[in-house]
């Protein structure tokens, strides 16, 4: 979901088709608003996070078809620029706690719903 | 003025404008929890530091607050309630086919510009699944649930410990009253307060020698004069003693569960969240009968 949050945040395009592949529910709306908030601004991104996921829980625990995945991302290198190719502003990324849920549909896993806390949160 | 775009704005995150001033230039933007605490995934998530307050933290009315941090106005009269992508929303009657088939409504959005004016309005398709989770009563009511502070319950046992439980005596089992109530929290922007409302409705007890017992309020205290062997409204006869020849003071852990039905309403809305639960447990000692003597704990 974050390539192609990421792919998606090239252009701020909050209907760019990588998203419906990986994402869906809560989490797609959630990374549409980010975008389309980007986008009534002028902004794109630019760069991409660091991840660290690591497995919080598993449904079942034998052949799991749920997830619960936490992260703690690292955002300083991707971050909003102005389309003139600047900095949006000064504000820096950072490290941001994430907990994502995923779900196993048709063969195909996908974030349903997630939260990311502020920078600085872990 | 007012130019019809297809817009088509599909807002998740519900937000009482409550926020850190400024955000991390990343693109995380307007999903920040710092921006949307009233996210149950942020719940999960540890607050940043200078975030306001924990997950059902803080307290009083919070500020809304603008692009760069500054104070705004939460409503605007003729351009609605702020949300978390700091646009103002009202509904409104545009006969457009939606724009999607998903089913929605109207509304004009008109959005905070970052020197602190409000630009342009424009119309914009919400999503049915999103306007419930966005319209502010609800979220204020998952905020004035967040803000409930129940009882945990006290149990009480008839024969009272330190005397032990006899095996075919009924046990009286009730919870103290002073927790037993109807309890509410308030949670409030300028001009809307919404209220939520726990009521206990049920207690399961665990009795500890395997059997279940659920009575449907705190239970009735047993006083001097009543029969002790009557059947209690709340209670359990225990057929097997917790004590044995070889563990003489072994217990069996009793525990309450207090149900409790939780509904929010405030501003022309309510709602309900699934039942919160308080519990608490306690140690009894079952002897067989004679066994009192035998144990010297009799009165």
């Amino acid at each position: 979901m974050w390539r192609a949050w990421v792919a998606a945040g090239a252009t701020s395009d909050p209907n760019h088709p990588d998203l419906n592949r990986y994402a869906s529910g809560d989490a797609l709306t959630k990374a549409r608003l980010a975008l389309q908030t980007a986008r009534d601004r002028g902004l794109v991104s630019k760069g991409e996070p660091v991840l660290n996921p690591r497995v919080d829980s598993a449904s079942p625990p034998a052949k799991p078809r749920a997830v619960r995945i936490r992260d703690c991302i690292d955002t300083t290198k991707w971050l909003t620029y102005k389309a003139s190719g600047e900095l949006a502003n000064d504000e820096p990324g950072g490290r941001r706690d994430v907990v994502a849920d995923l779900r196993l549909r048709a063969g195909t896993w996908k974030v349903i719903g997630f939260g990311i806390a502020g920078v600085g949160s872990c | 003025m007012l130019r019809r775009g297809t817009l088509v704005v599909l807002l998740a995150v519900a937000l009482v404008g409550v926020g850190t001033p400024g955000w991390a230039d990343d693109p995380i933007g307007p999903i920040d929890c710092n921006r949307t605490p009233n996210d149950p995934y942020c719940d999960v998530l540890a607050p940043a530091p200078g975030a306001p307050g924990g997950p059902g933290g803080g307290g009083g009315v919070q500020p809304c607050r603008g692009p760069s941090g500054a104070v705004v106005a939460c409503f605007v009269d003729g351009r609605g309630w702020l949300w978390a992508d700091d646009c103002y929303y009202l509904r409104g009657n545009l006969a457009d086919p939606p724009p999607t088939t998903e089913a929605g409504a109207w509304y004009l959005r008109s959005c905070l510009q970052v020197d602190g004016s409000i630009g342009p309005s424009s119309w914009a398709w919400v999503a049915q699944s999103v306007q419930a989770r966005i319209s502010l009563p609800s979220m204020l009511g998952r905020l004035a649930v967040s803000r409930l502070r129940l009882a945990l319950p006290v149990i009480r046992v008839n024969p009272a410990p330190p005397t032990p439980q006899v095996v075919q005596v009924p046990t009286w089992l009730w919870l103290e009253a002073a927790g037993w109530g109807q309890r509410s929290a308030t949670a409030a922007v300028p001009g809307l307060s919404v209220t939520a409302t726990a009521t206990p409705v049920r207690v399961d007890w665990v009795t500890g020698d395997g059997a279940r017992v659920t009575c449907a309020g705190p239970g009735t205290p047993w006083r001097e004069g009543m029969n002790p062997a009557a059947r209690p409204p709340c209670g359990h006869t225990y057929t097997v003693a917790s004590a044995t020849a070889e563990q003489p003071h072994r217990t069996y852990t009793v525990q309450a569960t207090v149900s409790w039905q939780v509904r929010w309403a405030g501003g022309g809305a309510s709602g309900g969240v699934p039942d919160m639960q308080t519990t608490a447990a306690t140690a009894l000692l079952v002897v067989r009968a004679g066994g009192i003597n035998t144990t010297g704990a009799a009165r």
